[in-house]
């Protein structure tokens, strides 16, 4: 795409509303990818015909399988006036928020940024797109201004905003809000590329950024689903009320919750798109074990179940046939190994060891029984920014434990020690995942490992946030619709904080800040290319495994899901339920 | 010196000098008397050589990955299957008995132990000491153990050493309430006061008079404790509190991802951790009651 079509790209709102039109909520899957929790493992009669290894620990072919087609399934032309608009959407809420405001909570902030909040627009997955959602149009005459015209909206019929109109000012006050507070985002968008925001007039609303960043309208940063939530000016001054109500513009109002649990929400009847949502309402049902949320599935309690591995799937589609229907995607969360640059480490060399002793169709075979694919920095879903499997096969992915050891012994890394591989408690796959890592390491390369394992919140404010380990962290990355993010990790700062790993590679750093200023698409993909070759030559201690198919299945009955367009789908207003 | 022991050893009855029966004997009359407590001693035994020799027994290493196919179910060469991870399970259910049972086995020893300290303190100084120990005993007994244990994680971090922590803390004034009764009665016996009369000092009176007689409860507390302490370590584990996952221990193999897959048909993974730890409940219990039994007068001849 050239410069100019990448800056001045605007997609109408017809598009906007047929795109919407196709419907479907993938927001079980975005935010189990969010919680680590998003991917599937299955048993050994599912051969999707992955990579495969023999059951004495020799590598398979290391040729990667063919991902799920990510295909935007068409909606069928519905009449909508047969439609019953009154059902209510019911999903699992697998664990209780510890608080409404989602200022606060991630997983929180998320579910209301795709239900209570508008926002002005959204880039899809798949295609890249910017598609206009509050805004009516996007002028951007030079890399560092932008000027977004929004169209007429109103807030929820509560004090303090009675049903006003949305202004602009509302706008500046949420990302003022968002960019001030330090919980929402790790993205470094808000404090090191947004300027200031300016409001001539109630419906335009004027962005000066610092510095040019081609990334500036992906979700993580001026388009995320939670940062770029319109709050109302009287509540983005003061985020604290969010702790006790909820007032947004989208198209589900706040009803009620029972201290984080069972959240429910109504139509919002005045939605900026007259007639939608087509459902009644969205409310989630809290169900912790995964046995009662599948029970509750089969009840019809919820009317959406992802599973959490193949077998689980495979039970249900059997005992239910063609009443459901199964949704597969390739998710984007990056299971990955991250050993320390500093003290044993710092030698490269004794990095690319731990490279080359990682077996990951091992991994494949044993956390997802073949259901997944090897990935590279950038997962194969983002086809146009990931590295080949040809050239990965050749690097990232090479596995050879004999020349790892003779890596360490050249290094002098001392192999008497004791180091801890840390990892997170909040559901299964983490503990084993650690497990599989801890036996490699072992077995490939001799060296001695302990497990440590952390409640989520420790684990991530202080032992990878702070870099508060000793040998090796391991977790799923987050499910990022964007692919600048997973590059992100190379920088000396990240979010703020000093490198997580302590890796400080200056070329590196400057790579990932400049492609961040290159507009072109072109020589953009190209350079973070690069940057993925320099990881590899470097072995950045970031140390991508796999990525894992999803399985979302579903009433037949749920009609006008969106798959495939990642987290975009969760914005639909055309979901029904039939029956 | 031969002739005195054995004088020592005999008694004037009627006339006639009297032979105590042998300890074999003697054990041999408990047994009739108590088949269960032998069963569960049996059973005790058998675990406790378990935990000695599993690891050396098992035919796989237990934390070995891909000892056959993930899953795989019972065959001659995993009589117990595979999990998902491809570990065999008669390997893991053998060293998970090391695991369970030195954590439980310790736990309890160090609790009853101590428990049985605090309880004989308590009832044979009475006043103040009394007081004070009995009312901390009951502000723990207060104190919901599953909080204790998080605390304790909180301050020492998570680990089998944390683990038989909260399991000796939590068992600590349970077992010093049954002593320091038995104490308080030990300590109004005429014989105490004949001592006392006599001039023994306080000291002589507890070490030699009172301790000796109220001591055998401490094994019944202990025994009968360890079926709750293998069940405390076991749920701890089962709930990921326990033993870093990936340690063969019982708790552990009937939780995470073994759950998941038993739900899905695979009911080997969790039926056989689940039996081993029953087993060893019951024998625990069972020696405990036929202890009681043997060392409770009251409770003689009953069964």
């Amino acid at each position: 795409m050239s410069e100019a079509g990448y800056w001045q790209r605007r997609t109408t709102r017809r598009q906007t509303l047929r795109g919407a039109a196709l419907g479907g909520l993938g927001m079980a899957a975005f935010l189990a990818g969010c919680s680590g929790s998003n991917n599937n493992k299955s048993k050994p009669s599912g051969n999707s015909g992955s990579a495969s290894s023999s059951a004495n620990g020799t590598p398979g072919p290391a040729t990667q399988a063919a991902l799920p087609t990510l295909t935007v399934r068409p909606t069928a032309v519905v009449d909508e006036s047969k439609i019953n608009k009154n059902n209510v959407y019911h999903d699992r809420q697998s664990q209780p928020w510890p608080t409404i405001n989602p200022y606060k909570d991630l997983v929180t902030g998320l579910t209301l940024g795709f239900t209570i909040f508008d926002h002005m627009w959204y880039t899809t997955k798949d295609t890249n797109e910017r598609v206009l959602f509050l805004a009516t149009s996007i002028e951007q005459p030079d890399p560092l201004n932008f000027t977004v015209k929004i169209g007429q909206a109103v807030f929820h019929d509560k004090p303090p905003t009675s049903g006003r109109a949305v202004k602009a000012s509302d706008i500046k006050a949420s990302y003022e809000a968002a960019a001030q507070s330090k919980t929402i985002s790790n993205s470094d968008w808000w404090t090191k590329t947004l300027d200031s925001i300016t409001t001539p007039d109630d419906s335009t609303v004027t962005f000066k950024l610092k510095q040019p960043d081609a990334w500036t309208f992906t979700s993580t940063n001026a388009g995320s689903p939670l940062s770029s939530s319109i709050i109302p000016q009287e509540i983005a001054t003061q985020p604290d009320f969010m702790d006790k109500d909820l007032i947004g513009s989208g198209r589900f109002q706040w009803v009620s919750h029972e201290n984080g649990a069972n959240p429910k929400m109504k139509r919002f009847d005045k939605w900026r798109v007259a007639g939608e949502p087509w459902t009644g309402g969205y409310e989630q049902k809290l169900i912790q074990e995964q046995a009662a949320a599948d029970a509750a599935f089969v009840a019809q309690q919820i009317d959406h179940f992802a599973a959490q591995n193949k077998a689980e799937k495979d039970q249900l589609v059997q005992q239910l046939g063609k009443q459901v229907d199964v949704d597969t995607t390739v998710t984007g969360a990056i299971w990955t190994v991250q050993t320390r640059a500093d003290g044993a480490f710092a030698d490269p060399r004794v990095r690319q060891a731990i490279y080359l002793g990682l077996n990951r169709d091992e991994y494949i075979q044993l956390m997802e029984f073949g259901d997944a694919a090897k990935s590279g920095p950038i997962p194969p879903a983002f086809k146009t920014y990931a590295l080949d499997s040809d050239e990965l096969t050749k690097t990232f992915w090479q596995f050879d434990p004999a020349q790892g050891k003779q890596l360490l012994q050249a290094a002098g890394f001392d192999l008497s020690h004791e180091y801890e591989i840390k990892y997170y408690i909040l559901t299964d796959k983490p503990a084993q995942f650690a497990q599989i890592v801890q036996g490699q390491l072992q077995k490939n390369l001799g060296m001695k490992v302990k497990l440590t394992a952390e409640d989520f919140g420790t684990w991530l404010a202080k032992s990878l946030y702070q870099g508060q380990y000793d040998g090796f962290i391991v977790y799923p990355s987050l499910d990022y619709d964007d692919p600048s993010s997973y590059i992100g990790a190379y920088s000396k700062v990240i979010g703020g904080r000093p490198n997580w790993s302590g890796f400080k590679d200056d070329e590196l750093d400057q790579a990932v800040a400049a492609q961040k200023a290159i507009i072109d698409d072109t020589q953009r993909t190209a350079a973070i290319k690069d940057i993925q070759r320099k990881a590899y030559q470097k072995f950045a201690p970031f140390i991508p495994l796999y990525v894992a198919y999803q399985s979302d299945l579903f009433w037949n009955y749920v009609k006008g899901r969106l798959v495939g367009r990642g987290s975009y789908g969760l914005f639909n207003g055309r979901l029904y339920i039939d029956k | 010196m031969a002739a005195a022991t054995r004088a020592a050893g005999e008694l004037a009855w009627g006339g006639g000098a009297w032979q105590q029966p042998g300890l074999l004997r003697r054990a041999g009359r408990m047994a009739r008397g108590h088949p269960l407590g032998v069963f569960g001693l049996l059973m005790l035994i058998g675990f406790i050589v378990l935990g000695l020799f599993g690891p050396a027994l098992a035919p796989y290493d237990p934390h070995a990955l891909r000892a056959g196919a993930p899953l795989g179910g019972l065959s001659p060469r995993h009589p117990f299957g595979l999990n998902n991870l491809g570990q065999d399970l008669f390997s893991r259910v053998l060293a998970g008995a090391r695991t369970t049972l030195t954590i439980s086995g310790t736990a309890v020893l160090i609790g009853g132990s101590l428990g049985s300290f605090i309880g004989i303190l308590s009832g044979f100084y009475g006043r103040w000491v009394d007081y004070l120990l009995q009312r901390s005993g009951e502000a723990f007994a207060a104190f919901p153990g599953l909080i204790l244990y998080l605390m304790l994680i909180t301050a020492f971090g998570r680990g089998p050493k944390t683990i038989v922590l909260a399991l000796a803390v939590g068992g600590l004034f349970g077992g010093s309430r049954i002593l320091r009764a038995a104490t308080i009665v030990e300590r109004h016996t005429t014989y105490v006061e004949a001592a006392r009369a006599l001039g023994c000092s306080e000291r002589r009176v507890f070490f030699r008079h009172v301790v000796p007689n109220v001591l055998p409860l401490t094994v019944v507390l202990i025994s009968g404790g360890l079926g709750a302490a293998i069940l405390a370590e076991s749920a701890l584990a089962f709930l990921g509190l326990g033993v870093a996952p990936g340690t063969p221990s019982w708790g552990i193999d009937i939780s995470g991802a073994n759950l998941t897959f038993a739900r899905l048909g695979h009911w080997n993974l969790v039926v056989f951790p689940g039996l081993a730890i029953s087993l060893a409940v019951l024998g625990a219990n069972l020696l405990g009651d036929a202890l009681r039994d043997i060392w409770d007068p009251r409770l003689r001849g009953r069964r």
